[in-house]
């Protein structure tokens, strides 16, 4: 099925409204945040310097305006709840860089990042399927409450996952750029393999696509903003929605296998849910030689950034660069396991 | 332009073509295999029930197992010592 007049309205409204909102205040946001002393310093730089963070909440207005744009046009839910699991997801992140929140409450609290899609698939009956759409084998029978369960946890994992991603200039948000890019490539190949498809789901991705695209001009290497975990938790969890939402969770988790494979061994190598400061051997050092090397003490945990400079320490533009080609990799396996889901 | 450093650029592939293969293969072997064994968990007997939650558990510990073994010979590749060092 092909999309209509207004569902290209939509996919315009969607795209350009975020693009404006980030690149108009952007720069005043981050004055107002240096003014306000609302800096972190840049720990992969030989002269440290600050940055102004958290970007998180200017990303998440332009993310909201985009969604709106998309109500306004369409008046379905669906952009509504996107705007609700952005905004739970967000406010925990600003929490945590406001404050800060323990390594085992983030993602306890994340589970409510999942109310919005519980509570509107229970009035409405029309925000997902209730099945899951697996490569070669097409869909299982609807198992609400199986499914019910898998997406309160993939709120905090889909969201920690981003987080745990965000450690370079331009890594992240040239990683949400990338993975909603496979994101809007298998929802669009069942809308074109389907005779009745509900577009609003694909439009709904675009407003993250371009506020990441739009906010990698600031976050690219050398930095001029960072988007705190504010940022990565409302992107992370919107990702999992949207995914969730458009029926394309298999395409999805294989788009963004580098950062799950990122969080299993973090997680696995540390043994559990910590803080970065509760580590005690750092996977990475810098060097004199201003590149980054891989710990090779005992002990040091498994992280990506650690695999991708083992035996060959690189500059952090070289390491942000091979994860990213990394990523573009995954999503074109991310595509063809769309390919093979809808056709 | 910066260099990027092409041996572990192509190690981390095949990492995530492993990665990728195990989801494709085991969400076939769950919807071919494990799923036909009875009735949904919710309505079926006991013995079909426990038998599909421990499957299904074993595929999620397989893929697991198999990417820290791969983590395991992705380290051991990239620490040895080469002819040339």
């Amino acid at each position: 099925m092909l999309p209509t007049e207004s569902d290209i309205v939509a996919f315009i409204v969607a795209f350009a409204l975020p693009c404006i909102v980030v690149l108009a205040f952007m720069p005043r946001f981050l004055e107002l945040l240096r003014s306000r002393g609302k800096e972190r310093v840049d720990v992969f730089k030989s002269a440290q310097t600050k940055i102004p963070s958290p970007a998180g909440p200017l990303l998440i207005l332009a993310i909201m305006t985009g969604e709106v744009g998309i109500y306004l046009v369409h008046e379905s839910t669906i952009p509504l709840v996107a705007i609700e699991v952005t905004l739970i997801a967000g406010a925990i992140g600003l929490y945590d860089d406001l404050r800060g929140l323990g390594a085992v409450a983030k993602p306890v609290l994340l589970l409510a990042a999942a109310a919005p899609l519980l509570v509107e698939e229970q009035v409405h009956h029309s925000l997902y399927t209730g099945v899951l759409n697996f490569p070669l084998h097409r869909a299982t029978g609807t198992h609400f409450i199986i499914f019910a369960i898998m997406i309160v946890v993939a709120m905090p994992v889909a969201a920690n996952a981003f987080n745990m991603l965000d450690s370079f200039n331009g890594e992240l948000s040239g990683f949400t750029v990338i993975v909603s890019i496979a994101l809007v490539a298998g929802i669009a190949m069942e809308a074109l393999s389907s005779s009745t498809f509900n577009y609003v789901r694909l439009a709904a991705v675009l407003p993250l696509t371009a506020a990441a695209l739009c906010f990698y001009y600031y976050n690219r290497f050398p930095a001029r903003a960072f988007d705190g975990d504010c940022g990565s938790l409302a992107f992370g969890a919107l990702y999992a929605a949207l995914a969730i939402m458009g029926g394309v969770e298999i395409a999805a988790v294989v788009a963004a296998v580098p950062a799950v494979i990122n969080s299993y061994y973090i997680i696995y190598s540390v043994r559990g849910l910590v803080e970065h400061k509760q580590i005690e051997v750092a996977p990475t050092y810098f060097g004199s030689d201003g590149k980054l090397h891989a710990t090779e003490k005992a002990g040091a945990p498994t992280t990506l950034i650690r695999m991708v400079i083992l035996g060959s320490p690189m500059g952090e533009k070289q390491i942000v660069q091979t994860i990213l080609t990394l990523t573009v990799f995954a999503c074109a396996l991310s595509i063809l396991t769309s390919g093979l889901t809808w056709f | 332009m910066v260099l990027m450093n092409h041996r572990n650029l192509y190690g981390l592939m095949v990492l995530v073509t492993i990665a990728w293969l195990l989801i494709v293969a085991e969400s076939y072997l769950f919807i071919a295999v494990v799923r036909p064994l009875g009735p949904g968990i919710h309505i079926g007997p006991l013995p079909s029930t426990i038998a599909k939650i421990i499957l299904t558990g074993g595929l999620g510990i397989l893929w697991v197992g198999v990417m820290f073994a791969a983590d395991a010979l992705y380290s051991r590749w990239r620490t040895s010592p080469t002819s040339a060092s």
